[in-house]
């Protein structure tokens, strides 16, 4: 499980991408060999923040794609801002992934 | 008296630890504002997690766009975007209807975030997409219709013929 930060800057405003790699899995689908279900887990919370404020909460469920992706915007990011995301997924693994944005 | 000084330190100890523990343990991400909504994200119908919104007689969005393919050929990656014109979004939310678990995803949005959001979702088959926007404690609503190219195997749609297997798949 990684997260990644990628930022671009739009007319009036940044983007913030977060790529998750996670493998998303709803608890629905079997296992080819065994036929058990195979467990859920996937990303159920990001948290955007921009210098360690929070900007945006993402809550998700397991309908997502597998290794997901996050697009949000802010207008409020100077030069050299530290970009961060906090993540929890189901098995209560979590992590922090952070990005400058560099202008 | 020293020694017994010494124990009681260590009982103290011993009690504070389990306390720190369970503290930690109760709020185990300081970093979230709220916790995951899991009575919503386990809803089975989307008329009940619309009903959980409060969101059932929500306007038609007319300052929402729900920006999404018409029809897909993938089933396992379709970008999904809502941006809101409303003044003062505080809260989207995403529902694919034909999903086991309608909804998908819930953004809340302070107000240093635009009102516009991606997310890469599943599509179980053609279904509604939803977004249900909260702005200025108001709900707004708005649906478009994601076709699938090619339903599932296991699931062909009443009266079509069987296809041929889609290119770069192994017969």
């Amino acid at each position: 499980m990684s997260v990644t930060i990628t930022t671009r800057r739009l007319k009036d405003s940044v983007e913030i991408r977060i790529s998750v790699q996670h493998v998303s899995e709803d608890g629905q689908r079997l296992d080819k060999k065994s036929g058990k279900a195979i467990e859920a887990n996937f990303m159920q919370q990001v948290a955007v923040k921009i210098d360690n404020r929070l900007i945006a909460d993402a809550f998700l469920g397991g309908d997502m794609s597998a290794n997901p992706e996050l697009v949000f915007k802010s207008k409020g990011v100077p030069v050299g801002a530290l970009i961060s995301a906090d993540w929890l997924d189901l098995k209560g693994e979590k992590g922090r992934a952070e990005a400058h944005y560099t202008g | 008296m020293r020694t017994s000084f010494q124990r009681r330190r260590l009982l103290g100890l011993a009690a504070a630890s389990p306390l720190f523990w369970l503290a930690s343990a109760l709020k185990p991400v300081a970093a979230w504002a709220a916790d995951w909504p899991k009575s919503l994200f386990d809803m089975p119908t989307s008329d009940g997690a619309l009903a959980l919104l409060g969101a059932q007689a929500a306007q038609a969005g007319k300052h929402v766009l729900l920006d999404a393919p018409e029809i897909v050929d993938r089933d396992d990656r379709v970008t999904v975007r809502v941006y809101s014109a409303i003044p003062a979004t505080e809260q989207i939310t995403i529902l694919v209807d034909k999903a086991l678990r309608p909804v998908v995803a819930q953004f809340v949005l302070t107000a240093e975030a635009e009102p516009d959001v991606s997310v890469t979702i599943k599509l179980p088959s053609t279904s509604t997409v939803r977004a249900v926007v909260k702005a200025g404690g108001k709900l707004y609503t708005v649906t478009k219709e994601i076709k699938l190219a090619m339903e599932p195997c296991d699931a062909p749609a009443a009266g079509t013929k069987p296809q041929k297997p889609a290119k770069g798949r192994p017969a």
